[in-house]
């Protein structure tokens, strides 16, 4: 952090009602986001064989086994694509917001240690887990850009509009992890529900199937997991499939606000007696 | 500007005895919750069985202070004296329940050694992710890094994960990262008891440079000599409340008295 001109005055006192993080202050300590995201991508695969590749292998076995499964076996539809690259294409944002929700969630308890010993704005900390896992989603992304080779796929303008739709992933998994996070430093339940909670969401979210599978009121229900335009604005974009989506992800947009802002205000209420509970 | 570094106006925390124990389940919460119309429905009796079973305690209360800037002040006091709560509060990790701190000037908490080292990063890494955690700037590591690893006398284990490392070589780089922080006021918590006698020696020598250079520190210790070596004034603390404040030979006279 750079030393200010003039000496800080710190006022400690006990504060009440409900706020946001601070946005300054999570700016003043981006050093230690950044060393911390530099932490998780160092050790996540130390004293590993593969190393990296698991990074791979996780979301292509998947779709391995999917294709086998669903696309073969059941015959699910996959709107004219081959179903291996049209289910790649979904679990590539979906390994990585479960991976970013999953580490955001247990990101608190995990990081007791530092939060009894040193001060900083407690938001870094699931910040940070949510961050790191975009290392592997950039190495699985190599992946389907030769299954697109392969299949001859060309993505169209519309590639343009992917940026978009990864940082909603991001946004998603950030809203929930601070929710998780804070619940789950004072209730030890979360650890048991996040992985049920993950299998669940990923099955009320087209990943396996295509989403014109369901119409009417599923459909809307359907587009209010933010996850949906995720996955579906993932194959629009790179694999041309459907139609550029419209009033579904303003919907999902305005979920994913009133998680965040709503599981930030959670969060920052948590924090001040975390270090007494963690 | 004044020359008041710290200013504490009756500050207390208050814990619920139990708090730090078992985590709270979700069950719990709600059934409690599900039974606050019933209880708020029946006799006075039964409204009364909350309060009751949750009891709590002052682990600091009504403590007030004045630390001047490049003051070295000895907090002393037995386990559960509240003088590691009053640490923890200026550090900002726990908020306090009543009354107000004023800093003035970068806080560095030193409460344990190595804090947010990571065994499977190497000795190199971990100088960088630790100095980060107290609050160094990646500049300022890398201007220091030299001194430090030149402090920490690992030499040729620099690249070696410190999962690989004695004890004794571990604790050597966590402090030497932590004494090569440089904030306006340092505070810490009992952690210069650690390795053997000639590092010890090294550390109290750093640590008389860091404050001939203008530090404020806080040192919480149950070492008396260690607190009179370095600090000019002492603070008693005593269930909470501050029992004594003066001179380190006369608090340590009435402690012992009084201890035994």
């Amino acid at each position: 952090m750079p030393l200010p001109e003039r000496t800080p005055t710190i006022v400690i006192k006990p504060s009440r009602g409900w706020h946001l993080p601070s946005a300054r202050e999570i700016w003043q300590y981006r050093e230690l986001l950044y060393f911390l995201v530099w932490r998780d991508i160092k050790v996540r695969y130390k004293q590993t064989v593969l190393g990296a590749a698991w990074a791979v292998l996780q979301p292509f076995l998947t779709m391995v086994v999917f294709s086998l499964f669903f696309g073969r076996l059941a015959g699910i539809p996959s709107d004219g694509l081959p179903y291996p690259v049209f289910s790649y294409a979904g679990l590539l944002p979906w390994t990585f917001f479960s991976q970013a929700m999953n580490q955001a969630g247990n990101s608190l308890a995990s990081s007791a240690h530092l939060i009894t010993k040193v001060y900083f704005p407690r938001a870094i900390i699931p910040l940070a887990a949510v961050l790191a896992p975009l290392v592997d989603f950039a190495i699985a992304f190599v992946v389907l850009i030769g299954m697109m080779l392969y299949y001859g796929i060309v993505p169209t303008v519309a590639a343009l509009w992917l940026p978009v739709f990864l940082l909603l992933a991001l946004m998603t998994s950030l809203a929930v992890g601070l929710w998780l996070a804070a619940l789950n430093a004072q209730y030890r339940d979360i650890r048991y529900v996040v992985p049920f909670l993950t299998q669940l969401w990923m099955f009320a979210t087209p990943v396996i199937y295509p989403s014109t599978l369901l119409t009417g009121v599923w459909r809307i229900l359907l587009g209010l997991n933010p996850m949906t335009s995720v996955v579906e604005g993932f194959r629009w974009t790179l694999l041309g499939m459907g139609e550029p989506p419209g009033r579904m992800v303003w919907a999902s947009v305005g979920m994913v606000a009133v998680l965040l802002i709503t599981g930030a205000v959670y969060f920052r209420r948590t924090e001040r007696t975390l270090a007494d509970v963690v | 500007m004044s020359d008041v570094a710290i200013r504490i106006e009756g500050l207390g925390k208050r814990y619920r005895l139990g708090e730090r124990a078992p985590y709270k389940t979700i069950r719990e919460t709600i059934t409690r919750a599900a039974g606050a119309p019933f209880r708020a429905l029946g006799s006075q009796a039964v409204a009364k069985t909350p309060q009751k079973n949750s009891q709590y305690i002052w682990a600091l209360k009504d403590v007030s202070l004045e630390v001047k800037r490049g003051e070295a002040l000895g907090i002393i006091g037995r386990n559960g004296s509240g003088k590691s709560t009053l640490l923890k509060i200026l550090a900002r990790i726990t908020e306090p329940t009543t009354g107000r701190a004023q800093i003035q000037g970068r806080v560095g908490s030193l409460l344990e050694v190595g804090t947010g080292f990571h065994p499977e990063l190497t000795g190199r890494e971990n100088i960088y992710l630790n100095g980060a955690i107290l609050g160094m700037s990646k500049a300022e590591i890398r201007r220091r890094f030299d001194e430090i690893v030149a402090f920490s006398g690992i030499g040729k284990f620099l690249d070696t994960p410190v999962k690989h490392y004695s004890s004794g070589m571990y604790v050597r780089l966590a402090f030497a990262v932590a004494v090569h922080v440089t904030p306006d006021i340092l505070l810490l918590d009992e952690v210069l008891a650690v390795g053997d006698h000639v590092f010890r020696e090294k550390c109290y020598k750093k640590l008389h440079e860091i404050k001939a250079s203008g530090t404020t520190v806080l040192l919480v210790s149950h070492d008396l000599t260690s607190i009179g070596s370095l600090c000019a004034r002492a603070v008693w603390l005593e269930q909470g409340r501050v029992q004594a404040d003066g001179s380190p030979s006369e608090i340590a006279k009435r402690y012992m008295f009084c201890s035994c």
